[in-house]
């Protein structure tokens, strides 16, 4: 049975066992739920955590990232 | 013939006192789409004019099956509709429409409309006339006039409809959905032409008995085809993504992506291309066209990619991954740790 986990950082729920998760996958994650946020408020919060992981990766994009193999 | 489907009488009437003011005397009602779809299947129909209110369907499923209710053909289809909002626009535009005209109409509006399906009905027709044309020759032993007759077609550029497809979905992301459907009909005009074309170019060298250039269009001819299947993915995708990411910066980096998931490299890194047009100092763009190319074993511009990418973000640890990987140096940890086993100690 798979083992799912929430991640910290981004609320992803994540089998640990199977999937590849680091900031990458937690910044497409968080990327994924502003593109499609309508809320001015919400958008603008998951905007700053974007931009967190982004300084975290030297990253300055607000792009997605292939991550798939 | 000109096809009206709408389950509402009084739309019906005032459709066809429309058609029939700009000159139109065969004209066909159906209040169901089932039906409609299954005489379109049958009869030579010049164009269908759907109304949102058909009834038994969803007017983008009436439009889709109307469109490609023979085989081998493409009919024009306009939608009419009171509705205008952007997510039932781009569902028309997903499925086909060749037209769209807003209820309460401009008459002129239904009549460009009109006009420009008939037109595209009769760019069709014409097509078949020059088929039918080298056929002929074909039977009378003149494979060389044939061949000749079929060559004007395909004497155009061949990346036009790739040129026009891409521009279609310029025009989605500025959300000028009529340039838009425009050049998405004239995506689909092109194809259908270098289908016959090399459909009919073939049979002509299979005459001659050149076997190799038969079998060299018939590739060609399955390649067009294949165009006309991959850019309705791509479209839908694109349509897909517009819908939903409200908010992303660049949906051709995102549809990159899904085409490069997708298998279909080659339209990935076209948009990619267009992706870098509009954000041409994104890190992250370089880096999935990096995979894209290396996907298409295309190592070389997949390294050049790489650089890139690197000269934007020195530190770029998915990218200086894939470097290493190439370039055969030792692997670094993997990009960023885990936030996961970080948390659980590991």
């Amino acid at each position: 049975m798979a083992e799912l986990r929430a991640c910290p950082l981004c609320g992803k729920l994540v089998d640990i066992d199977t999937e590849r998760h680091n900031l990458f996958h937690c910044r497409n994650f968080l990327l994924s739920s502003y593109y499609a946020e309508r809320n001015p408020i919400r958008r603008k919060r998951l905007a700053e955590r974007v931009e967190a992981i982004n300084a975290r990766l030297g990253l300055r994009s607000m792009n997605l990232v292939d991550t798939d193999e | 013939m000109i096809v009206i489907v709408t389950a509402i009488d009084a739309y019906a009437q005032e459709d066809r006192r429309f058609l029939v003011a700009m000159g139109q005397a065969e004209i066909v009602r159906f209040s169901s789409g089932a039906a409609a779809v299954d005489f379109a299947a049958h009869n030579e129909v010049a164009l269908a004019l759907v109304d949102s209110e058909v009834g038994d369907m969803p007017l983008a499923a009436c439009i889709a099956a109307l469109r490609t209710s023979r085989p081998g053909e493409i009919r024009p289809v306009v939608a009419i509709s009171a509705r205008r909002e952007e997510d039932f626009v781009l569902g028309l535009i997903s499925a086909g429409c060749s037209g769209l005209v807003v209820r309460p109409f401009d008459p002129q509006a239904l009549e460009r409309h009109v006009a420009q399906g008939l037109r595209m009905s009769a760019k069709g027709a014409a097509l078949q006339a020059t088929v039918d044309q080298a056929q002929g020759l074909m039977a009378e032993g003149r494979f060389e006039d044939a061949i000749g007759v079929l060559s004007l077609t395909v004497g155009e550029d061949e990346d036009m409809a790739e040129v026009l497809f891409f521009k279609g979905c310029k025009f989605l992301m500025e959300k000028r959905w009529s340039d838009a459907i425009a050049a998405f009909n004239q995506a689909l005009e092109q194809n259908q032409a270098f289908i016959k074309a090399y459909e009919g170019l073939a049979a002509a060298y299979k005459g001659k008995g050149d076997m190799e250039r038969y079998q060299h269009y018939l590739q060609k001819a399955a390649e067009e085809y294949a165009k006309i299947n991959k850019f309705n993915k791509v479209k839908e995708i694109f349509v897909e993504i517009l819908r939903h990411d409200v908010n992303a910066p660049n949906p051709y980096n995102t549809l990159g992506i899904r085409l490069r998931q997708n298998r279909q490299y080659k339209e990935a890194l076209q948009a990619y291309m267009r992706a870098l047009e509009l954000s041409p100092q994104d890190e992250n763009i370089y880096y999935n066209m990096a995979k894209a190319y290396l996907c298409e074993r295309n190592t070389e511009k997949a390294l050049e990619c790489l650089r890139q990418c690197l000269s934007l973000a020195a530190d770029h640890a998915e990218a200086l991954k894939l470097l290493n990987r190439l370039t055969g140096e030792k692997s670094s940890e993997d990009s960023g740790a885990s936030p996961i086993r970080l948390s659980l100690g590991g």
